[in-house]
């Protein structure tokens, strides 16, 4: 189970590859790769026939590395925090009127 | 009497009394038909219903949900889609 390739069928990550890796109990697993990290039902996933070697509850960098060595596409993932722009260097360079 | 246009009805009546306490009858566009899945044609979440020149000032996320084919399939048909796509 651990290391199969995934596609997420519900949510705003619907249609995006990921990764299992590591397995909660019979109906819920950790997933990573081109998703956030999170818990997922077993449900809402389509697993593939392909899969990659990684440890049990392996990193998000070791996740990537083993994506890129088996040549699928990486997309950009939602991160937990974005860089806050305060007013001010919105309004750089910018005469008000 | 209405004008002539107005005594169709092809606009709905909205009735409102004004400040100095007369009945008024204003004559405003219908609403369109609810977004439905293109697929199953259920009608969708996550949607609003109303005429283009309201929709202009509200934000996109309010508009459909962030998903693959969000607006256009319901959940159901996206995920057999999904489903299809990744067994190809």
């Amino acid at each position: 189970m651990i290391g199969r390739i995934a596609v997420k069928l519900v949510g705003r990550e619907a249609g995006k590859e990921c990764v299992i890796v590591e397995q909660v109990n019979d109906s819920f697993v950790i997933i990573d790769g081109n998703v956030k990290r999170r818990k997922c039902n077993l449900q809402h996933l389509e697993l593939t026939e392909k899969v990659l070697d990684l440890k049990k509850g392996a990193s998000t960098e070791e996740v990537r590395e083993a994506m890129k060595k088996a040549k699928m596409k990486l997309t950009s993932r939602r991160t937990k925090t974005k860089e806050k722009v305060t007013s001010k260097e919105k309004n750089n360079g910018k005469s008000k009127k | 009497m209405p004008r002539p246009n107005k005594r169709s009805r092809t606009l709905r009546r909205v009735f409102f009394r004004t400040p100095g306490g007369t009945n008024k009858i204003l004559y405003k566009k219908r609403k369109p038909r609810s977004p439905h899945c293109a697929n199953c044609g259920k009608p969708l979440h996550g949607t609003i219903r109303a005429i283009t020149s309201v929709l202009r000032n509200v934000s996109k996320s309010k508009k459909h949900p962030k998903r693959k084919f969000g607006g256009n399939l319901c959940f159901n048909c996206t995920k057999r889609r999904l489903i299809q796509e990744s067994r190809r």
